[in-house]
């Protein structure tokens, strides 16, 4: 018998100890885990063909976001007001809203502005989070018992809470939503980055490049971040996906960006109002949040394992 | 009580004005139940209000969510009767003024005692006046906007209360008869401002006193059996029908009808437009409740930024607006569309429709002649500033952000660019008192005439005080009655809504509700049910 | 271990204390303040009367005054005065704090049994797809907005077929779709963990001992792989109180619930300070004393971890 690791999902929001003195979680980190195996990565992530299986309707995703009028023919923001609340039909794929504009194509124009705000918390989360793992990996254990701390403070005060706070202050909008939902997830990059960069760092080669000279800039730089890449990549690809999520729930709260923009979670916060008697304004583009949320986290999946095995 | 069906007829005609003929499937039910019987005694009312309040302090009972509860928990001075267009006795039997609108006498009707027990008297009523004209610094409760002048109350014999203003007030006695006038009993003065924000502890001589709460879930009321002191105009003068009101919150617009047709709430406020007909469909009641006592919905502008300053701009916008379009949309005929800053019933409405047709082209050559040019992206701009504008409101009603969606592609299509944050009531806390959000889309309680919202430097609604218009509120203030009245609210309804342009006025005010077919009750010229006058025909 | 528990509890009142700071400072960040939005409701602005009341609650003191004076009241049980709503802090949230718990605990309780579930079923069937499809389930479940799931869920139950009620009546289901709802959200991390954490047990050379001694696959799974996956799956329990929370904000509002939910809401919306303090260090004291309680448990399920203490703080990478 077999263990059901087929498609284990490996992309957990956290690998490292909750605090200083407690136990290594699972992960990269403990002892159990098989450490990296260069021999059996020669396919690499472009001969991988599940991976592609994955990526390739992301890719339809992207090209929305990239140039939304080659796949509709509608104005998101303009609509017929007499042809509102139709059901999905031929010309209208996913009906239309309140004010007779096509939902399909609020869809794909409000793909740019999801990507571009969840993208833009992800980046916050990565280079913010990056920097405090790596600074706990490697700059002593003093330097780790502060980042941990900073990481549990983090942790403590719910990342909603923050983002509520700073969409607030600065008012709903590209920029805001981002930082309020980034700040959410340094902590998860940290504690990736954290314990991987502690198994990198003892592998035998990292080690030899220190023997053989190298400056803690160019190991971490030329060996030990190159190294370390895979997870926080795949927890990239998931965390974009639960941004997207959290940007939803912020717009149900009436923490949106203001209309016309077109945005999916706004879309299905919004079009919730009219569930009852227009159940395609919240579900269609409800369908296609989860299904880029799996997708993405399958990607995430697949690239955890081209990276690893 | 042989009165009542008269009046619901009435009532249901007043509301069938406004509907074309398509659409009376709505009235329809309730009219038939009207017609074959009377009152039914006891049952309890569920009625689901849309957001939970913790804050019950009386006079800032500015909200719909407070007043609709309160109405039915304070009694007034006095009531203001919808059919007859006029203020009747309530508690107070009596009531007159001097000539010069600054000396108010009150009648004190007797045997009227507060929940506590406590009598409802003269000094009772002094001591609430007080408070609301002066407001009560220990428990930092701030004056009533609409007692603007008061001076000092005195009880005047056993059963009268003389008011002295320190400028007239045409206004006043009308100011006596809302929710936010709400007497209560002298112990509940007394109370710190938590205290007074418990509505546990707040006493009142209403028909229903409280009985229980969960904070943020429900209210329960109970009804005083003892009651006898309604409005004198009203079909019910003793107790209650019902004994119970349980007060609920669905702040899911969705649900809403649903609550009522799975029988689930008996009554709903905040029904939206896309509900009406499947829910008088399914043999359920659509009960649009009249704003009379407010401001017609509007668009009330503030010229902090600049952009707005110019009045030809503000009137382009007017006209800008194809409300048409609008009501066709995303309002149902449970709307009039608006033909002034007051609702068609308000006492003294003038009716400036023509002013207010759609001319788009008269609007692009008005903003022209202001100097606005269209840019590159279509947007007009004045020395390099965009008309870019922002619109603030809060999430209570169902239709405005839709509707400011709707402004948002009129305008456009005249080269302005409105941000809409309608909706958005984080923002609405700082945008009210920020005159550099250019719009505030509102409607709002006169109980104290335009003046009290139009007229301080400082209002919410334009952030400024212009002479000219603050000369005919003051002059209106000074009369208390006859042509010469009506002619200086002829006079403010033209330059708010023409001449200056502050109020880019949208639809008459309405709360559309939401009845179980089983379920009887009407509504205040302040849009509150009267739980007094309800009751349910399954008992 | 009495100097690890002592060393444990310091650093857990550190990270309150510099949670409840950071909150404090920003909330700075706020436009506008409690005082002006509670006075400037739909009337004129006053701004003698919202002086004469910044003062009298203390908001035109120097923010180091005010932080210290916050602070100083902590110890004497005073967390501010709440204007939005008219009552202390402590009244307010511990109003509707019961709520909150019911439903979050029941929600975590259940989310460990969903996830439970999942994994032992998808260990122990022997169809492929099956597993397959159960193993996918995770994903999903943390792909689907709540308010949406909240939301379809009474549009069906309780409007189309009438079996459960819109509000919060203390029946059994208006209780238990919440917590399903919420449930099912925080159950995903869990069973991902918890999947992998089995699979890296079964790999062990002791399963492949007890298979040979004869053992049944439920008895592996439950007496000996789910023991040894547990710790794992234990140290994200800290985790989930931060989703927990997030979900209860979303799941108290779907489904018209008193609870911490609407206090956040207001709190944020009415910009009412005292009040988010008081929520910070309600959760911030919550996941420290989880995280403790974590700490202290995981030894007890893997005695190995004791021993390999230490490997886990990293020395300075260069020498």
């Amino acid at each position: 018998m077999t263990p059901p690791d087929a498609s284990l999902p490996l992309i957990v929001p956290d690998t490292g100890p909750t605090a200083a003195g407690s136990p290594p979680a699972t992960g990269a980190a403990g002892p159990s885990v098989p450490a990296l195996r260069p021999s059996r990565r020669r396919h690499g992530p472009v001969g991988n063909p599940a991976l592609w299986l994955t990526a390739l309707p992301l890719t339809v995703i992207v090209a929305w976001a990239v140039a939304p009028e080659w796949f509709t023919a509608y104005s998101p923001l303009d609509g017929v007001p007499s042809e509102n609340f139709q059901a999905p039909n031929a010309t209208h794929l996913f009906g239309t809203d309140h004010l007779g504009r096509d939902v399909f194509s609020r869809v794909v124009f409000g793909t740019r502005q999801t990507l571009l705000t969840a993208g833009f918390a992800v980046i916050i989360g990565l280079v913010v989070g990056t920097i405090i793992g790596l600074v706990a990996a490697t700059a002593g254990r003093a330097a780790d018992a502060t980042a941990m701390r900073l990481v549990d403070v983090l942790l403590a005060v719910p990342g909603f809470l923050i983002s509520l706070v700073i969409v607030t202050a600065f008012a709903p909008g590209p920029v805001s939503l981002g930082i309020g939902v980034g700040i959410a997830s340094i902590a998860s990059f940290a504690r990736v980055v954290r314990s991987e960069v502690l198994r990198v760092r003892n592998l035998d080669f990292v080690e030899a490049s220190f023997l053989n000279g190298g400056t803690y800039r160019s190991v971490v730089v030329r060996h030990i971040l190159p190294n370390a890449a895979g997870p926080v990549l795949a927890l990239l690809a998931v965390d974009l996906g639960a941004a997207i999520l959290a940007i939803s729930g912020l717009g149900f709260l009436g923490f949106g960006a203001p209309p016309p923009t077109p945005e999916w979670g706004l879309l299905i916060a919004e079009g919730r109002q009219y569930l009852g008697s227009a159940w395609w304004l919240t579900s269609l583009p409800g369908v296609v949040i989860v299904v880029a949320v799996i997708l993405l986290a399958a990607l995430g999946r697949r690239l955890l394992k081209t990276f690893r095995i | 009580m042989a009165r009542r069906p008269v009046r619901v007829t009435a009532m249901l005609s007043l509301a069938a004005l406004a509907l074309t003929a398509c659409s009376s499937a709505s009235s329809t039910p309730a009219a038939q139940d009207a017609g074959t019987g009377g009152p039914v005694e006891g049952g309890t009312l569920v009625y689901a209000e849309v957001t939970p309040i913790n804050n019950w302090q009386t006079q800032a009972a500015r909200f719909y969510e407070k007043s609709n509860v309160l109405n039915s928990v304070l009694d007034r001075l006095t009531y203001f009767d919808p059919e007859q267009g006029e203020l009747v006795p309530w508690i107070a039997s009596d009531f007159s003024s001097n000539a010069d609108a600054t000396e108010f006498t009150f009648t004190i009707r007797s045997g009227v005692t507060f929940s506590d027990g406590s009598p409802l008297n003269a000094e009772a009523v002094k001591l609430n006046l007080d408070a609301l004209g002066l407001g009560i610094e220990a428990a930092q409760v701030q004056p009533n906007v609409d007692f603007a002048g008061y001076s000092s109350a005195e009880v005047i014999g056993e059963d009268q209360v003389k008011v002295t203003l320190s400028s007239p007030n045409a206004n006043f006695l009308r100011a006596t008869s809302s929710v936010t006038a709400g007497l209560v009993s002298p112990a509940t003065l007394k109370l710190d401002a938590a205290g007074q924000s418990a509505i546990s502890r707040i006493s009142g001589s209403g028909p229903f006193t409280f009985e229980s709460e969960k904070p943020d879930e429900e209210v329960v009321l109970a009804k005083r059996t003892d009651y006898a002191w309604a409005p004198e105009t009203a079909g019910n003068q003793g107790d209650a029908y019902l004994d119970k009101v349980v007060v609920k919150y669905l702040p899911e617009v969705a649900h809403r009808a649903g609550a009522v047709q799975s029988g689930q709430v008996d009554l709903v406020r905040g029904l939206q437009p896309l509900d009406e007909d499947a829910l008088a469909a399914s043999g359920n009641q659509v009960l649009p409740a009249k704003g009379i006592d407010l401001t017609v919905n509007m668009a009330a502008v503030r010229i902090g930024s600049g952009k707005l300053a110019d009045e030809n701009v503000r009137q382009a916008l007017q006209i800008g607006i194809d409300r048409q379009s609008i009501k066709d949309t995303v309002l149902s005929d449970s709307y009039e569309l608006a033909a002034s800053v007051l609702n068609h019933q308000a006492p003294g409405f003038v009716d400036l429709s023509e002013e207010l047709e759609y001319q788009p082209d008269e609007a692009r050559a008005l903003l022209d002649e202001a100097g606005w040019d269209v840019g590159a992206d279509g947007i007009r701009e004045k020395d390099g500033v965009k008309l870019e504008v922002t619109v603030t409101s809060s999430n209570n009603s169902v239709v405005i952000k839709p509707a400011f969606e709707l402004i948002e592609q009129q305008w456009r299509e005249i080269g302005v660019k409105l941000d809409n944050r309608a909706g958005d009531n984080t923002f609405l806390a700082t945008a009210m008192p920020d005159p550099n959000v250019e719009f505030f889309g509102t409607r709002q309680f006169i109980y104290g005439g335009l003046g009290p919202i139009f007229e301080p430097a400082n209002n919410t609604m334009t952030h400024t005080s212009d002479a000219d218009l603050n000369a005919i509120f003051a002059a209106e203030r000074a009369v208390t009655q006859g042509p010469e009245r009506d002619e200086l609210l002829a006079r403010e309804q033209q330059a708010l809504v023409v001449d200056k342009a502050y109020s880019l006025v949208l639809w008459d005010e309405v709360q559309v509700y939401g009845a179980h077919s089983d379920t009887h009750v009407e509504f205040t010229s302040g849009t509150a049910p009267v739980f007094q006058g309800a009751w349910k025909t399954g008992g | 271990m009495a100097r690890y528990l002592v060393q444990r509890i310091g650093q857990a009142l550190l990270v309150v204390w510099l949670a409840y700071t950071l909150v404090f400072l920003a909330v700075q960040l706020l436009p506008s303040d409690p005082v002006t939005i509670f006075l400037t409701v739909d009337s004129a602005v006053d701004q003698a009367a919202i002086d004469t009341m910044k003062s009298q609650y203390g908001y035109d003191q120097p923010l180091v005054v005010q932080y210290l004076h916050q602070l100083a009241g902590l110890f004497s049980g005073d967390f501010g005065y709440s204007l939005a709503s008219g009552q202390s802090v402590r009244d307010r949230i511990s109003g509707v704090a019961g709520s909150t718990v019911a439903l979050a605990g029941s929600a975590f309780v259940t989310a460990v049994v969903i996830a439970v579930l999942l994994v032992a079923a998808a260990t122990l069937t022997r169809s492929g797809v099956v597993r397959r499809v159960l193993v996918n389930l995770p994903p999903l479940f943390s792909a689907i907005p709540v308010f949406w799931l909240g939301l379809v869920l009474l549009e069906l139950l309780s409007i189309r077929w009438g079996v459960m009620s819109l509000f919060p009546d203390g029946s059994f289901l208006s209780l238990a779709v919440p917590v399903l709802v919420l449930a099912i959200i925080v159950s995903a991390p869990l069973a991902q963990v918890l999947l992998k954490s089995v699979s890296h047990v079964y790999d062990q050379p002791f399963i492949d001992v007890l298979r040979a001694k004869g053992a049944s696959r439920s008895w592996i799974f439950f007496r000996h792989a789910l023991k040894n996956a547990a710790g794992p799956a234990l140290t994200i329990t800290g985790i989930t109180v931060g989703t927990l929370f997030a979900g209860s904000v979303i799941t108290e509002t779907v489904f018209a619930r008193s609870g911490l939910g609407s206090v956040v809401l207001q709190a944020v919306t009415t910009q009412d300070v005292p009040l988010v303090q008081g929520l910070v260090l309600l959760t911030a004291t919550v996941f420290v004393v989880v995280n403790l309680v974590v700490d202290l448990l995981y030894p007890l399920l893997d005695p190995r971890i004791l021993k390999s203490n230490g490997q886990g703080a990293p020395r300075a990478l260069t020498a």
